[in-house]
């Protein structure tokens, strides 16, 4: 038995302990917004937080966040209106949407350390996740757009 | 990847680092090595390499595999 806190709840989790935390969360925990992209922690499509660390849910395991807290995109905020949702929307960005949830999630730890981040600063920490549609842009514009309106 | 220990961190000629962690000043041993992997955002802020690796037998197993490649 695995106790971690995900999105504010505690829970009591039975499973293998070297079960991917991203099975757990979708699977045993039925929260689907999280993604499989890829498997081996290159995409960024399974992009949670772990302790507020960006941290790949398909190659962390559920003994590694044992008493630790698990913040996925159904957590970001209370009723889905954490700036970067609203700027997500106002900018249009998703265009499949696979990918958003872990860009999201990302850009959430940028503007957690770097309120006011420059433009390089967000390529840099958006570098790793992966959007196959390309709306690279559209993700920039809207981190931009959250950072502005806070 | 090769002789990456005991070099300083953001020198190869080259490779894209983000500007944080050219100036890092960091030199790569088993243990800057875990503990960047661990949390590289709380390390080295800005870093573009943000693959967080909680399990400690996998970032063992990282850095051994490091320590084995000489640089060429």
């Amino acid at each position: 038995m695995t106790t971690f806190t995900i999105n504010g709840r505690v829970v009591d989790m039975a499973a293998e302990p070297d079960t991917p935390l991203l099975w757990v969360i979708r699977e045993h925990l039925k929260l689907t917004g999280t993604k499989f992209g890829c498997g081996i922690a290159q995409c960024g499509a399974c992009t949670v937080h772990v302790d507020g660390e960006p941290t790949r849910s398909c190659q962390t395991f559920l003994e590694d966040v044992a008493g630790r807290e698990v913040t996925t995109i159904e957590g970001l905020s209370p009723d889905a209106n954490h700036p970067l949702q609203r700027a997500w929307i106002a900018e249009q960005v998703p265009q499949c949407g696979y990918c958003q949830s872990g860009q999201i999630m990302q850009a959430a730890a940028l503007l957690a350390a770097t309120p006011n981040p420059t433009r390089d600063q967000i390529i840099d920490h958006m570098d790793g996740n992966i959007c196959r549609c390309g709306t690279y842009v559209r993700i920039i514009s809207a981190i931009q757009r959250a950072a502005q309106e806070g | 990847m090769s002789g990456l220990i005991g070099r300083p961190a953001g020198t190869v000629e080259g490779a894209t680092y983000s500007n944080a962690m050219r100036s890092s000043g960091i030199t790569w041993d088993s243990q800057t090595l875990d503990t960047f992997l661990t949390a590289p955002g709380r390390m080295v802020g800005g870093t573009r390499m943000t693959v967080a690796i909680p399990n400690a037998t996998q970032r063992a197993a990282i850095i051994q595999y490091l320590e084995s490649q000489p640089a060429d």
